[in-house]
């Protein structure tokens, strides 16, 4: 039945619209400001982070070049991680409360899922220029770099791999989030801020409770933090993490990449269709 | 695509939708029966929470129907979403939507490669759009600096972009100006004229603009239809008969208008002056004769009569009742006091 006009679609639709939302993300988190604002806020903050908690290490007595390395790269990362955990979740309430777009982006062929990813992506692109800010910090506090300069193959690996598993945690936080009124914004915060806690990014697990250790080994995100450290400082973190072969430790973090993307597009779209179900998808809540 | 063996534009059977609320269950629609044929426009009309828009967002994927189902070109809007959303295409009014940060032509570009348009193609509709909608000189103007009237022009523009076989409005012209709106009404029709077959769904409380736009109305209320048919026909629900006011330079001496009821066909007649009231006392001058009549077809019999005896016809014209008469009569209260019942709830 083609009464007048042609049917598309297929994955070049869902291309197109991970695009056109890159392009829709990098107009809004790159315009919101003058450049020169927007360099300051990305330079600023994440330097100012970084004090802070160098700043309790020397409280405590325990800050010397292996400490500020180890917490340099776990802070560099969470840049991104943080960016990518909270991206899907604040571009479709972004999209719902704010420019109030999400039922015309609904209403198209694309589904929100690669809509979302495009966000993403971009959020944590432009968090990674607050991470290499980091690792430049980092370098004239003194940290040793790898001898010989930068593993770039375990770079390579390690890097898209890390990044599309956070972005795929990020896409379940959207699909249950966009079933939550307006406060729903802060709840991907306090996720990344506990995932924060748990991965290795500011101390070794092995200060976390036995439990908890568990949990924290069973984040791709700890794994992915362990391989940037030693890809770009040669260095391997205390305890179990240290311990892990590097071959063994790509293979966990593929490997929980890729149940992460078995799993998260289902979980994201059951959650759309809840919140289609409910009538929240285009409900406007905050007014 | 009209023919008997083409699917219906919408096709819904027993469509409800109950909300989940804190004082209980609000039902939103409550069995919609409907069915819309390819190339209609095809208007519903109700106050404030009367279900218009419930029913807008179930049809164009949104939302789930509680209860019953419903098609689009026979594309079940449930279990077949993808497609259905290929070939239709939504403006709501009033809703200041749009990225701020974004100009014109970027925003429609975006939106054209979120139907699946090829980049070339897509930037090629934008152009057309922005040129029929006479929008070309803000092309790239921030949307945030837009007008009402220019942002709703944008909406439309946008929901151009991928050619929709159907179209739905849910209050479109609400908060434009009288030229905004009319522009607006202009272009519906235009995209009507375009392609034989497009069909529009639009959801409005304003009478005239379902009267004059619309070939099928439907009359909500509490999330039932409590009407439906072609302006004419539910006009007809209020006044079965046909009404004439015939205007007259005076009444014969030798007539009356008794001796007009008696006339084949004819009803009643009762003088009318030219405000409307009724006037008193036969062989008077008068000037307008309000006559119901069982069919139009007698109105010949009466204007013969009258010339007969010598009166000089000066107008004639067919009374009609309005729809918001007609909507009084169904609903029990006017369109304006039940949005002010629904907005005090």
């Amino acid at each position: 039945m083609r009464p007048f006009g042609p049917l598309r679609g297929g994955a070049a639709d869902a291309a197109r619209s991970l695009v056109a939302s890159a392009r829709l993300a990098w107009a809004i988190e790159g315009n919101w400001a003058q450049p020169v604002y927007l360099a300051a806020f990305l330079i600023v903050r994440p330097l100012a982070f970084l004090g802070l908690f160098l700043a309790v290490l020397s409280i405590g007595g325990s800050l010397n070049v292996a400490t500020i390395g180890f917490v340099v790269i776990g802070q560099a990362v969470f840049q991104i991680v943080s960016a990518a955990l909270e991206g899907p979740t604040h571009a479709l309430l972004d999209d719902r409360e704010r420019y109030r777009t999400i039922r015309y982006i609904f209403a198209t062929p694309s589904s929100l899922l690669p809509v979302s990813i495009g966000r993403s992506l971009v959020k944590a692109s432009i968090a990674g220029f607050s991470a290499l800010v980091v690792i430049g910090a980092g370098m004239l506090l003194g940290v040793p770099m790898r001898a010989g300069g930068p593993d770039l193959l375990l770079f390579a690996a390690v890097l898209p791999l890390g990044l599309l598993s956070v972005v795929g945690l990020g896409i379940v936080l959207g699909g249950l989030c966009v079933q939550l009124r307006n406060d729903a914004w802060s709840y991907p915060e306090a996720v990344s801020s506990t995932v924060f806690l748990l991965c290795g990014a500011i101390f070794p697990l092995e200060v976390l409770p036995g439990p908890v250790q568990n949990i924290a080994a069973a984040l791709p995100i700890t794994w992915w933090i362990e391989g940037l450290r030693r890809a770009l400082l040669g260095t391997t973190s205390p305890g179990i993490l240290g311990t892990m072969p590097t071959n063994e430790l790509l293979l966990i973090l593929a490997v929980g990449t890729a149940v992460i993307w078995l799993i998260s597009p289902r979980l994201f779209v059951a959650g759309i269709d809840r919140a289609r179900e409910k009538g929240q998808l285009d409900q406007n809540t905050a007014s | 695509m009209s023919g008997s063996t083409s699917p219906a534009a919408v096709q819904a059977t027993g469509i409800g939708r109950v909300f989940s609320a804190k004082g209980g269950p609000v039902t939103a629609l409550d069995g919609i029966d409907l069915r819309i044929e390819p190339g209609e426009l095809f208007g519903v009309l109700g106050p404030n929470g009367a279900g218009k828009s419930t029913l807008i967002k179930i049809l164009s994927t949104l939302l789930l129907p509680s209860t019953g189902s419903a098609s689009i070109f026979g594309l079940d809007v449930v279990t077949e979403t993808a497609r259905v959303r290929r070939i239709m295409n939504l403006v709501a009014g009033g809703d200041f939507s749009g990225y701020g940060l974004l100009t014109v032509r970027e925003q429609l570009a975006m939106f054209a490669q979120f139907y699946g348009l090829p980049y070339r193609e897509g930037m090629a509709k934008v152009d057309a759009q922005l040129a029929s909608f006479g929008i070309e000189e803000i092309r790239d103007r921030k949307i945030s600096a837009l007008s009402t009237g220019q942002r709703q022009k944008l909406n439309f523009a946008r929901s151009f972009l991928n050619d929709p076989w159907i179209l739905f409005l849910d209050e479109p012209t609400i908060g434009l100006d009288v030229s905004a709106a009319r522009d607006v009404r202009d272009r519906v029709r235009a995209f009507q004229a375009e392609q034989p077959g497009r069909t529009v769904l639009l959801t409005t409380h304003y009478m005239a603009e379902a009267d004059e736009m619309c070939d099928r109305i439907a009359i909500v209320d509490h999330g039932r239809i409590l009407a439906q048919g072609t302006p004419t026909e539910l006009k007809r629900m209020v006044q079965k008969d046909a009404l004439f006011v015939v205007g007259i330079d005076a009444l014969p001496a030798s007539m009356s208008l008794d001796s007009l009821r008696a006339l084949p066909g004819v009803i009643s007649v009762a003088a009318r002056d030219a405000d409307g009231s009724d006037a008193s006392g036969v062989g008077s001058p008068m000037r307008r004769l309000a006559i119901g009549l069982k069919e139009d077809g007698a109105l010949g019999g009466v204007i013969s009569a009258l010339a007969a005896g010598g009166a000089h016809l000066q107008e004639i014209s067919k009374s009609e009742p309005t729809l918001e008469e007609v909507f009084v009569q169904l609903v029990g209260r006017g369109i304006s006091e039940s949005d002010e019942a629904s907005n005090g709830e």
